[in-house]
């Protein structure tokens, strides 16, 4: 019976897993409620059979697959149709204006003051003051709008003109060169081990190191700490 | 998008495969058992002295059981599936030793537990509710 347990558990799991992927990446905080009544469902249905040997595994197995599909069908509606998306998701809904808390908004959400505090709060607002808009959205996050006095300062704020960022590209990971990066970024490899060597570094001795596309390396090596080198490298566009 | 529509279509189609296989070939073998089992019935009340002579319709019927049984595993709960074993197993043994009250009372609750499982099979409001 143990090793029945076993691989009906393995079965189990990998058809969970395997439908949790075709679902698609959604962290559980951003669940939409449809996708979360799934998730509970499919968690549930999933360990009948896994524990229960008397049960055919396709009657655990032919359930989840139909919430899978009706998944897809209702993110495939919501995608196509903005009226579906508005019945199946619900929409957004403005908690604070300009004028303050709608407390008829914060009913209909089923929240009170005490939530709405925590919510912004956890948003880095402590004065309702602070804000301007607080809307909460349909995964049940709230996105807040500060009043300008109380918005960060920005460079556009500033009149100040900044470079443009560019997304650093993990060059080593563990002690191992990222060969897609290495491609993506049109780097060999002895321009990575001439750069290290010049920090009398080998490969395995580093955990992490980036580049950005004006060729400045952040290296982190596996004891002491991280080095900067400026390299020659100019990458401007390539990714 | 069209790789995911292409997986939820074939598991559409497995879905709907697996539905029909289970009403069409499944429900005929329940259908088959329980003739032979209304046909065992008639014997054993027909022959309710000597009842040695049913002996071959059961070996009939739990032949055909046991060529069909492990694909109804795939199914039907395996316990459901034993009792039909465990029935004809005793029915077996009530007509070697002739013992016609425990047999017919045996195979009445086979007959009954076949006609039951019938309808389970099919998709109906019944089911559905």
């Amino acid at each position: 019976m143990t090793f029945t347990l076993i691989i009906r558990s393995i079965i189990i799991y990998l058809v969970v897993f395997l439908l949790l992927r075709f679902m698609g990446k959604r962290q559980l905080g951003e669940m939409q409620p449809f996708e979360f009544v799934i998730t509970l469902i499919i968690a549930d249905l999933a360990t009948i059979p896994m524990a229960e040997t008397a049960l055919p595994l396709i009657h655990g197995i032919i359930p989840i697959i139909t919430l899978s599909l009706v998944h897809f069908i209702l993110t495939f509606l919501s995608m196509k149709s903005v009226k579906m998306r508005k019945l199946i998701n619900g929409k957004p809904i403005i908690v604070i204006n300009p004028n303050g808390i709608d407390y008829k908004s914060l009913e209909r959400l089923n929240m009170n003051f005490n939530d709405l505090m925590e919510n912004l709060r956890g948003c880095g607002y402590f004065n309702l003051e602070e804000v301007l808009y607080a809307i909460m959205q349909t995964n049940g996050t709230l996105t807040v709008l500060p009043r300008a006095p109380f918005a960060p300062l920005n460079a556009n704020n500033a009149k100040i003109i900044v470079e443009e960022n560019s997304l650093p590209i993990i060059l080593i990971s563990e002690g191992k060169p990222v060969k897609e990066n290495l491609e993506l970024a049109q780097i060999d490899a002895n321009f990575i081990l001439n750069n290290i060597k010049k920090l009398h570094l080998n490969l395995n001795d580093i955990v992490y190191a980036v580049i950005n596309n004006k060729g400045c390396m952040y290296i982190q090596p596996k004891s002491g700490s991280y080095k900067v080198v400026e390299t020659n490298y100019n990458g401007d566009g390539k990714w | 998008m069209v790789k995911r529509t292409i997986i939820a279509l074939v598991l559409f189609i497995s879905l709907i495969g697996i539905g029909t296989y289970e009403m069409i070939a499944v429900n005929k073998i329940i259908t088959r058992l329980d003739n032979k089992t209304a046909e065992l019935q008639t014997l054993v009340k027909e022959n309710e002295n000597n009842l040695t002579v049913v002996t071959d319709s059961i070996d009939n019927l739990k032949g055909y059981w046991d060529k069909h049984e492990y694909g109804l595993y795939l199914m039907f709960n395996h316990k459901d599936l034993s009792t039909v074993t465990d029935s004809l197993s005793k029915l077996k043994s009530y007509v070697s030793s002739n013992d016609y009250d425990d047999a017919i009372t045996e195979v009445n609750l086979l007959k009954e537990y076949t006609e039951k499982n019938i309808p389970i099979m099919g998709f109906n409001l019944q089911n559905i509710l």
